[in-house]
This record gives structure tokens, sequence and C-alpha cells, in this order.
């Protein structure tokens, strides 16, 4: 029903003309949920050099996630 | 997968500036990469993205590019039988590896604003049935402390309103509100900016509490010619246009003994139209409805991914 009514907000000359409260909705709405941060509960290290000084002295493998586009940011 | 993964240090990078450099990060990297699932590969492109288990030296435990739990689960666990089994010292560095210089988070600017942009479809009819109808990025927007006060009136009073600077409404148009909903795009050239307006009004100050509303509109289209269709048509780029006319609404708070912005929601919903060539819309031209949101960022490790489009920003 929400999908349905933000639906029909969207056909208003402003999305967000339409009465008090709509930009609220829509923020919620374009939000990251917990489900899909879930991803940030790996501790990613944001560099691979920071990553392999870490393994070093953690005495551990490096994993790397290598993506064309930051996998953190726009991938 | 997670369990796996606590018996490694986890990072997530950008490929092709690992793939390219010459400098000792990328060279370890590229040690790493020709071992790998793509050692080698030129067709259809030279990427070697995916995930590498790797030790410290540059000897490759295992890589996969899926994101298939159990695929990626049975890599760990061959990735980590390598490891005990590899002698002590194979695994490590001669020598440590530094920071590279001019790396772009090293302009991460931590006095000034970092926003994290959320991108989406808006409620539309028959959306995709598949991963698509629910996809969405993220990205990032930095400004350095003298941008961030900039998107305010010089006078904090109630009442007050100050246009938003040009140039950072044109960087935040050309880099942030491309259509990434569904992958990658490019950035719009500066004379695609058609529209770019948004009024910061001071609403009420309390104390050094100062609340603010923002409102403003984007609108941008650029036409030529590019591929549209992944590796599909990479070869033989068409006639294209493509844009965007957003609507924008936002709350902010700036704390004037901290000089900062303790809250930051901007919305920009209406509508996108057009693809490129990796952003997955070759059949969905639209116009079709999109929104984003952009929020201040945390300062933990995974917010501080620079700007995808950051080499553009002209920092120096």
């Amino acid at each position: 029903m929400q999908a349905i009514l933000m639906s029909a907000l969207l056909s208003l000359a402003s999305p967000f003309s339409a009465r008090e409260g709509v930009y609220e909705e829509w923020r919620d709405y374009l939000a990251l949920k917990p489900a899909e941060r879930s991803f940030e509960d790996v501790g990613w290290r944001g560099t691979f050099w920071s990553a392999v000084q870490e393994a070093e002295r953690q005495r551990k493998p490096v994993l790397l996630w290598a993506m064309n586009g930051h996998p953190l940011a726009c991938t | 997968v997670k369990r796996l993964m606590a018996e490694f240090v986890p990072a997530a990078d950008e490929v092709h500036s690992l793939q390219t450099r010459k400098d000792p990060e990328g060279l370890l990297f590229q040690k790493i990469a020709e071992q790998g699932h793509y050692a080698g590969r030129v067709q259809p492109t030279n990427t070697r993205q995916g995930t590498y288990a790797a030790a410290p030296s540059g000897v490759l435990l295992g890589s996969i590019n899926s994101n298939d739990p159990k695929r990626m689960a049975d890599m760990l666990r061959q990735a980590l039988a390598k490891w005990r089994s590899l002698p002590e010292p194979d695994k490590w560095l001669e020598g440590s590896l530094r920071p590279t210089p001019g790396r772009p988070e090293f302009h991460y600017p931590a006095d000034g604003l970092v926003l994290r942009q959320t991108v989406r479809d808006l409620p539309r009819q028959n959306p995709p049935p598949d991963w698509r109808g629910t996809a969405w990025n993220k990205d990032y927007a930095w400004f350095r402390k003298e941008e961030a006060r900039s998107l305010l009136p010089a006078e904090l009073r109630a009442g007050s309103t100050q246009d938003v600077p040009r140039p950072l409404l044109v960087r935040l148009g050309r880099f942030n509100l491309m259509d990434t909903v569904r992958g990658q795009s490019f950035q719009y050239p500066a004379n695609a900016i058609q529209r770019a307006e948004l009024t910061a009004r001071v609403e009420r100050v309390v104390g050094d509490r100062v609340e603010v509303r923002l409102n403003g509109k984007m609108r941008a289209e650029q036409t030529g010619r590019w591929p549209i269709a992944g590796y599909r048509d990479m070869h033989s780029p068409s006639d294209q246009k493509r844009g965007y006319d957003l609507d924008l609404e936002g709350e902010a708070v700036w704390d004037r003994s901290k000089e900062k912005f303790t809250k930051f929601e901007l919305v920009a919903a209406g509508s996108r139209w057009g693809a490129t060539q990796y952003n997955g819309r070759s059949d969905d031209l639209g116009p079709a409805p999109i929104g984003y949101l952009f929020q201040l960022a945390s300062d933990q490790p995974h917010d501080k991914v620079p700007p995808s489009e950051f080499h553009s920003y002209g920092w120096r």
C-alpha cells in the first residue's frame, strides 16, 4: 500500500509537494535498511595497503575484495 | 563465510587502480592477481575483479569472482589450508608495505563534511521481478571545511538564506547524481548541468545549534554516442541521451562551536532517463523515478571511501 501511495505521489508536479511528511517518507524509503548494511559488520579495511600492514602485525593472511569501483562505495 | 573470514584481515579496494599502478601496493596486487582466476586475461576486458586470499608476501592462497556463498566458503577453506602449509618465510613481505602517496584517502576531509549517498529506484509500475527490482547503490560526497561552511548563510539567524554555491552543486550533479542503481556509470560533463539550485534557510537558532532547511532543483541532460549494453555493444556505440530532473529537500543542523554539521539529510527525488555502458539500463531507458539520499557518514573505515569521481574534484 505504501509503495502504491508513493508511486502516486511521484505523478505530482513535485514529489515533495503533496502534503507534510512526504520528505520523511522518501528519506526513510531511500535509507539503507539494517540487512543492507550487514556487510559493514565484516570490518573491511578500505585500502589494500592498510590490510597488508595489519596482516603482518596479526600474522594472518589477507582477504581482498577488489572490484571496478570501490566495493564499499559505488561498484 | 563470516566465520572463515575471521581468519583473514579483510580489505576492499578499487581494482582498476590496483592493477595499473606501478607503486609497491599496485605491484603487490598485480603479483597476486596474475596467479588468480583472471591471470593473463585481456578479453572481453582485462579486469582483475574478484576476491583474493593471499599471504602478505604476495603468494596467492585462493581466488574467485563470485558472490555465491558456497563457492566462496570453499575457496576460503582451501586458502586457509594452503596458508597453514606455507613455509613461514614465504608468508611475509621483506620490509613493510608503506601507504601509497597520492591515494585519495589522504584527502579525507575530517574537519569538513562527508556524506554517504544511497540511490534507488522509487516505486514504479511492474518493477523487474529479479534483483533489479530492489537494487541500490551507494557513493560518497566530500566537502572541505570551507566548502561545508559555504552551504550556509554568512549570518546565522532565523530567516536568513543562502544559495549554495553553484560549483559545489555542479560537482554534486556531475559526480553523484548519475544513475548507478544497477551498476556503474560515468560522470556528466559540466555543460550537461542545466539547472543547479539549492537554497539553505535558517529555521531556528538555539544556542550553538543552527537548524536549516534545504530545497532546490537539479536537472541535467547529455547527448552523444556511447555503448549501453555492457560487452554486447562495446564496439558499436550508438546515439544516446541520458539525464535527470530532480527536486531536492533536506534538513541540517550546524553546530557553531564545533563548526561542523551534526546532522545533514538531503533527498533528491524525480526522474531519470537513458543508459550507460555498465549501468544495466539498456532495457529500461525511462523516464522512470529515482531517488537519492545524502546523509552524514560515520567515521568508520567502511565510510571513509573516497567518492567514485574524486579524481575529478581537483583537490591538491
